[in-house]
């Protein structure tokens, strides 16, 4: 037994004063009276009742001192090592994933898990810390290592689920990386263990509990929805969506697509058991629109029956076109919807008149000098770039490129005809885009304040402008150099990331125009102002989230509920950790879930009322 | 200042304190009532205290008193003076921490070391040591960390002092979410503390070579001081090549070319030493090189005994040849995919069927084969391949401009249009007959007649140049009638006889037999007059000893056929073989006009003579690298599709070659060629992305066709080879149009080469495959090691992230902003458990004493007495 507040132990000084006390003779006091007679009866019968007398008086003062011992005791807040009641760190990992929404006869798994913590909560004892983590795609210290009970139970029942998936792998991590202690540390998992057994190399002196939450196992969701430009027509979107039928039977599930939260089409999908199935659907032009995908089924889980996507309006790249003649270049460029395009003659041109734009392309003529900015330079360039001409290509052919930078994306060289390229020797901040046979064919500086792009022919020597790989060149070039990379804005944030106001002002771009936005609305309901520049933006629930201006709200983006293992909603009946070395489970049986000086507290309590009772019943003196 | 109960529930014990009083009522006691009064307040006292204790009476109040966390980085990028840096700002701290302020002390590398736990006060007693090892910086594990272990009523602060080269985690992301919940964040960089220090970046290699393929194995060397290093290369653990360099500050550039990979996966390792550097762990770079078997090429003869001189080159360079003969060529795409190349050396068109041509060159424009086709007498436009899909696969045009000082040609076809040719026989005959007129030049004259029971002179002999004229009258033959070839035959003679020209020809094409006719005697008379007669048969129905026996008699060639889809490949050989204008029989010496893979490193000065070769016109973006001596086209090459293709002129066996087989050289210029166009790897248009995070890889796959649309629902797999050779699959999940992702983790250090292949079911139910490709990412050494320079960026983002700031000033960590306070909940219980003992002694004294001495109580006690 050791004492957390071993100075408290002085209270057994207060053993001589009531020692004393009781040693003291009580003075007789003096009263006149009319007649001896009774009293020499009274003086006889005491001659036999003074044994018992000092029984009394003596019981008494046992009683004094061990209500002194008991309460001396509590106060130095003794504590146990054993079993029972030795002290724990505790660590609580609650699953807050997407798949504790599924309903379970009238509660969610997540009520039901809450109340399982509270009571794990409880069971603390004296000694006991415990450690609050929120298991959603992060894991997420709610509530670091306190003793206190109250505010771990406020922390549980402030918690929430998130949309998102399951991290109790990253959990499992945080688990291991625990500083040493002299105690045992006792992880409870409260989870539906509805994922994939996450692999644990048990720490030492660890034990795991498995509190198992739910019983429901069927479900059909979308597991996965996303919308994409294509390449080739920025303006078109594909709609990828997979559908996860994870019953015993067949099923035919009808699929509505709504955009704006108007219902716009409608399939019927046959879903096979325990399957899913992948599919893409037809293309439409509809930027800066909402996307929502719903399938109609009733089933404990409703989270996944709704799918969330954000088409986004087109950033416009002021560009650009310093050209005497070059018609096909101008021809594509006006085709790119993203492009604002203002094409100057040579003689049109100066340094000045162009600062203003993200991109400036030279075809055909280029200035003397390099001019500040980004610049694509088609078949000439100034002397001061860099490149120094060496001769004649005759019918060089792209024969290799750079297929994974972005430049080069989706783009179909093979085969381009090309009647003569300029061969060069780059200097070595030059990077080889496209070559033929080793001769650079396309090249890009990149430097901190510029980017510059070199294409070593000319338009009008070949016939890349007629191929589909042209206009999709210029767009990756344009959008490269004016660091607007195509495509990515398309994409959904992960539920469980969290987003900065910088990156929420990111995304607010409506043409040329950057929106100011003063707050978050969340799918939830919740407004997250953006005044300060440290404003967090946590992505916990699907739906659209919108930014909030001076004029009204504008869609940013959308978050989905976690597809895929979410929609797979069966229950783990076992821990669902895997190890190759035995797993310690935490050890059934008796816990005392009271400090002990509450016990010691709590007998002093009812034993001075007892003595008060016993003492004024003369049942002791 | 509030007031709450952690237990409330104890508070129904508050029952007694009626109770004790109800006693009072009944008591036996004959103190004082006074006393008994004082008595039985105190013992209510006593009850109520204990209560209140049981309840774990708390009080509620804000505070605003900090808990600052120093996190000291002592990985091992940091210098070697980062501990002194962390024991002098743990100082400054101690000195300036605000009165009531708690202070902790922990470093960090891949784990975290408690050095002082929060507290106040808060004493240092043990040097700053770095660990063993400590190649890792983990932000994200010292943060959470911190988090733990601050005491949860107070305002929560952390300063972490580092390089900023995180390696492991997600700092940002922990302090994003530690932020939320009220931690405050300030990182300190560190001085700087230059050392000497050379890191290797990635080896780069390709991916896939094949065997005996040349390739340059490149790395970036990386040095924060001029000086002399050695670069050592290894293959597979042996060294192969060792250079001394000058480094500069800075990136340098190196390279080693290497062409001597076995077979299998290849290690290559590339390891510097100097004197001037610290850390050895980034003096290696590796990289992993799948080195595929031997090339494997099929080679189609047109006689199969000619192929040895070839076959046996190639062989001597380590490429294997299947050798076949003309109607060998393989029926299937699965069986042409085995393959790396094919060469095809005088194989008549005859000898192929449509499919086959058309399966030739999708095997070189979807599968990225290799495709050499060699001159003779039966190849390209003399083999009939003019207007076929070979021919759209070679760099070269079968029609030549024809010399000026060849001979011209009068050419006399005569075409059965009876009512047996009706459907594909007609218009395929009409197709070749109008091929075969394209084919002349202007100084050639052509003819054309019909029969049927009757014969039609569809075209009057005239100059090929007039040729649209002569190709709408072939358009307008119509099949109907009797076969009766003598007739058009004789017709034919009598339209040759009349015309002046150098070579004169007559090919006759029939699908039945004929009414009998002098056959002998017409084509005897042709012959004699220098006339040369060729004989189609088409179909079954044929009299064939007959048409063999008129191709005898004039001297040309006999051809059958059962697919009338062969009818053009016939016509147009026999044009061009009657017309003799792309043969050149003369010894000559090839130039090298550009150089080329094929043609690099080769003696062309003693080359030996040829004696002959093909004459063909150049496709606009073809490669010309050798030309005869009287300019001619002689080896010509060109991308095609995903896969290249050649065209040599003359051929590689004892006819035109016979000194060249003896040559040197010959083995090494057709290793070269097929090497040059064999097949590399499958890809189309698929960006690939391999980043590595932590100790977990991830592959982003986008997939796009060449129109620029996506590719959905491929069937998508990596094989991953790990460092230590042991195998791994992951299956890409596409997560939107167009894209498939995968993770899969990398704890090791190494190469991991990851070959992906996307397929798709074809309608007909087999496999087809997109995509089949290596990438390799190789983590050479610990991240730990890559980054010398402080990342100021990450500093600044990961305080600015959290409310905090880089480099803040030390009295700035302990300032508390209104409305930052945050709930404290004092427990009262022991001072209450205090109390009520202290007053229990006064509870006894009250009942051992007599106080009805004192007038207060004896007043009281007279009157109960």
């Amino acid at each position: 037994m050791t004492f957390a507040q071993p100075w408290a132990l002085l209270g057994f000084a207060l053993f001589a004063p009531v020692i004393l006390l009781y040693l003291l003779k009580q003075r007789r006091r003096r009263v006149e009276v009319s007649t001896l007679m009774f009293w020499d009866q009274i003086l006889r019968d005491e001659q036999t009742v003074t044994s018992l007398t000092r029984l009394r008086k003596l019981l008494s003062l046992l009683l004094q001192l061990l209500f002194i011992t008991l309460l001396t005791l509590a106060a130095a807040r003794p504590s146990f090592s054993g079993g029972w009641t030795g002290a724990r760190r505790v660590v609580l990992l609650l699953d807050t994933s997407a798949s504790m929404l599924v309903q379970e006869g009238g509660r969610t798994r997540f009520d039901i898990a809450r109340q399982k913590a509270l009571a794990v909560v409880r069971g603390l004892s004296l000694g006991d810390t415990m450690m609050l983590v929120a298991v959603g795609a992060e894991p997420d210290i709610v509530h670091p290592f306190t003793d206190s009970k109250k505010d771990l139970q406020e922390a549980i029942r402030k918690m929430e689920p998130t949309h998102g998936e399951t991290g109790f792998r990253k959990a499992m991590e945080l688990v291991r990386q625990l500083p040493a202690d002299d105690r045992e540390t006792h992880v409870y998992l409260v989870t539906d263990g509805a994922f994939d057994p996450v692999e644990l190399v048990p720490p030492p002196k660890t034990r795991f509990a498995y509190v198992k939450v739910g019983e429901r196992a069927d479900n059909i969701g979308i597991s996965a929805f996303s919308v994409r430009p294509l390449p080739s027509s920025p303006r078109d979107f594909q709609v990828h969506i997979e559908l996860t039928n994870d019953t015993r039977e067949d099923r035919r599930v009808p699929l509505e697509l709504r955009i704006n939260g108007r219902l716009t089409d409608a399939f019927e999908f046959e879903l096979p058991a325990g399957q899913s199935i992948a599919r893409t659907l037809r293309q439409f032009s509809g930027e800066g629109s909402e996307v929502e995908a719903v399938v109609d089924v009733s089933d404990a889980f409703a989270l996944d029956n709704r799918a969330f996507a954000w088409l986004p309006p087109p950033r416009r790249i002021r560009t650009c076109l310093v050209t005497p003649d070059d018609l096909f270049l101008q021809q594509a460029l006006a085709t790119d919807d993203d492009v604002v395009l203002e094409v100057l003659r040579p003689e049109q041109y100066s340094p000045a008149n162009t600062a203003d734009f993200a991109v400036t392309i030279f075809s055909g003529w280029h200035p003397d000098e390099t001019p500040p900015g980004n610049t694509i330079f088609i078949g000439s360039w100034p002397d001061d770039l860099g490149l120094k001409a060496r001769g004649e290509l005759e019918k060089p052919l792209f024969t290799e490129w750079e297929h994974d930078h972005p430049v080069n994306q989706h783009l179909a060289l093979q085969n381009v005809g090309i009647e003569k390229a300029i061969a060069v020797e780059p200097d070595p901040g030059f990077q080889r885009l496209a070559s033929s046979f080793g001769e650079p064919l396309v090249l890009l500086r990149e430097t901190p304040e510029r980017k510059t792009l070199v294409l070593t022919f000319g338009t009008a020597t070949s016939d890349l402008p007629l191929r589909v790989a042209f206009p999709i060149m210029i767009a990756n070039s344009i959008r490269h150099l004016a660091g607007e990379e195509a495509g990515e804005r398309w994409s959904s944030p992960a539920i469980g990331s969290i987003l900065t106001a910088a990156q929420c002002r990111e995304r607010a771009v409506l043409g040329e125009t950057h929106l100011d936005i003063r707050a978050i609305h969340t799918p939830g309901g919740e407004r997250i102002a953006l005044d300060q520049p440290a404003a967090l933006v946590p992505v916990m629930r699907a739906g659209f989230y919108r930014g909030e201006t001076p004029e009204g709200t504008n869609t940013l983006f959308a978050a989905n509920p976690a597809g895929g293992r979410e929609c797979r909603i069966r229950p783990s009946e076992e821990l669902p950790l895997k190890s190759e070395a035995p797993i310690e489970m935490i050890r059934k049986g008796f816990r005392l879930g009271f400090e002990p000086w509450i016990v010691l507290a709590l007998l002093g309590v009812l034993l001075t009322a007892t003595e008060w009772v016993l003492f004024h019943r003369r049942v002791i003196e | 200042m509030n007031f709450g109960f952690e237990h409330p529930w104890f508070l129904f014990l508050l029952l007694l304190v009626p109770v004790a009083l109800l006693v009072l009522r009944v008591t036996l006691v004959d103190s004082p009532r006074a006393q008994l009064a004082l008595s039985a307040a105190t013992r209510c006292t006593i009850i109520v205290l204990l209560v209140f204790a049981l309840g774990s009476l708390l009080r509620v109040s804000r505070s605003d008193r900090v808990t600052l966390m120093v996190l000291g980085d002592v990985s091992d990028s940091v210098g070697e003076t980062a501990p002194a840096q962390i024991s002098n700002f743990w100082a400054q701290v101690s000195a300036k921490r605000t009165a009531g302020a708690k202070i902790g002390l922990a470093t960090f590398a891949g784990s975290n070391q408690p050095l002082v736990a929060p507290g106040n006060p808060a004493v240092l007693d043990r040097p700053i040591t770095r660990p063993v090892p400590a190649a890792e910086t983990a932000v994200e594990r010292a943060l959470m960390f911190a988090w733990q272990t601050m005491p949860p009523d107070t305002v929560k602060r952390a300063v972490i002092l580092s390089d900023g080269n995180e390696t492991v985690g997600d700092g940002l992301a922990a302090a994003r979410r530690a932020a939320a919940h009220g931690l405050r964040l300030f990182t300190v960089p560190y001085q700087a503390d230059v050392r000497e220090e050379i890191l290797l970046e990635d080896l780069l290699v390709p991916n896939e070579v094949k065997k005996g393929q040349s390739f340059t194995v490149s790395a970036v060397a990386h040095a924060t001081v001029a000086g002399k290093a050695t670069f050592t290369l290894y293959r597979d653990g042996f060294k192969i090549q060792e250079k001394e360099i000058d480094l500069k500050p800075g990136p340098n550039t190196l390279t080693f070319q290497e062409n001597k990979a076995k077979e299998g996966l290849i290690k290559y390792e590339l390891r510097v030493r100097s004197a001037a550097d610290f850390f050895a762990d980034n003096n290696v770079a590796a990289g992993l090189v799948s080195v595929a078997g031997e090339p494997r090429v099929l080679l189609i003869e047109g006689d199969e005994r000619d192929a040895r001189y070839l076959a046996r080159a190639l062989e001597a360079e380590n490429i294997r040849v299947d050798v076949r003969e003309g109607k060998g060529m393989p029926g299937g795409l699965e069986e042409l995919a085995a393959y790396d190349a094919v060469i095809l050396s005088d194989v008549p068109a005859t000898d192929l069927n449509v499919r086959q041509m058309s399966l030739l060159r999708s095997y070189v424009e979807d599968l990225g084969g290799g495709f050499v086709m060699l001159g003779g007498e039966e190849s390209f436009g003399l083999g009939g391949y003019y207007r076929t899909s070979i021919e759209e696969a070679l760099p070269v045009r079968m029609r030549s401009e024809k010399r000026k000082d060849t001979p011209g040609l009068a050419m006399v076809l005569v075409v059965d249009k009876s009512g047996s040719m009706r459907g594909d026989k007609m218009e395929m005959a009409k197709e070749a007959a109008i091929s075969a007129v394209e084919l002349l030049s202007d100084r050639d004259y052509v003819g054309v007649v019909a029969f049927d029971g009757e014969t039609y002179v569809v075209s009057e002999l005239q100059s090929a140049a007039n040729r649209s004229g002569i190709v709408q009258n072939i358009a307008r033959i119509e099949a109907g009638g009797g076969t009766a070839m003598y007739p058009p035959m004789v017709r034919a003679h009598e339209m040759l006889h009349t015309v002046v020209a150098a070579l004169k020809h007559c090919i006759v094409l029939t699908d039945g037999a004929s009414q009998p006719g002098d056959f002998q005697g017409i084509t005897a008379s042709m012959a004699a007059e220098q006339i040369t007669v060729s004989t189609v048969a088409v179909g079954q129905d044929i009299d064939s000893e007959l048409l063999q026996s008129i191709a005898r008699w004039g001297r040309g060639r006999y051809y059958h056929t059962a697919d009338p889809r062969n009818i053009p490949q016939i016509f147009t050989k026999e044009t061009m073989t009657a017309s003799k204008s792309s043969l050149i029989e003369e010894p000559f010496v090839p130039q090298v006009l550009r150089d080329d893979q094929a043609v690099r490193g080769i003696d062309w000065k003693n080359a030996p003579f040829l004696f002959g070769y093909v004459l063909t016109s150049v496709k606009p973006t073809a490669r010309v690298a050798l030309v005869t001596e009287r300019g001619d086209p002689f080896y010509v090459s060109w991308r095609f599709g995903l896969g290249k293709s050649a065209a040599f002129m003359s051929d590689a066996k004892s006819k035109w070659a016979a000194d060249w087989v003896r040559w040197p050289g010959f083995g090494q210029f057709w290793a070269q060629v097929v090497r040059d166009v064999m097949r590399t790897t499958q890809h189309r248009g698929a960006e690939t992305s391999i980043t590595v995070k932590g100790d977990e890889g991830r592959i982003v796959i986008d997939t796009v066709d060449e129109a620029g649309n996506f590719l959905n629902g491929l069937k998508t797999a990596a094989q991953i080879v790990r460092p230590d050779l042991s195998l791994m699959t992951a299956e890409l999940r596409q997560t939107a149009p167009g894209r498939y992702e995968a993770t899969f983790p990398m704890q090791d250090i190494g190469s991991y080469l990851v070959k992906i292949r996307q397929s798709r079911t074809a309608d007909d139910g087999s496999e087809e495959v997109i995509n089949d490709y290596t990438r390799a990412v190789t983590v050479s050494y610990k991240p730990e090691y890559r980054h010398l320079a402080l990342n100021e960026n990450y500093l600044k983002e990961l305080a600015g992230t959290t409310g905090g700031s880089y480099q803040p000033a030390v009295e700035d960590l302990f300032k508390v902003a209104a409305g930052e306070e945050v709930p404290v909940r004092q427990r009262l219980w022991p001072w209450l458990l205090g109390a009520a003992l202290s007053l229990f002694v006064v509870d006894v004294a009250l009942r051992r004493l007599d106080l009805a001495q004192y007038r207060v109580f004896n007043h009281e006690a007279q009157r109960y007495g």
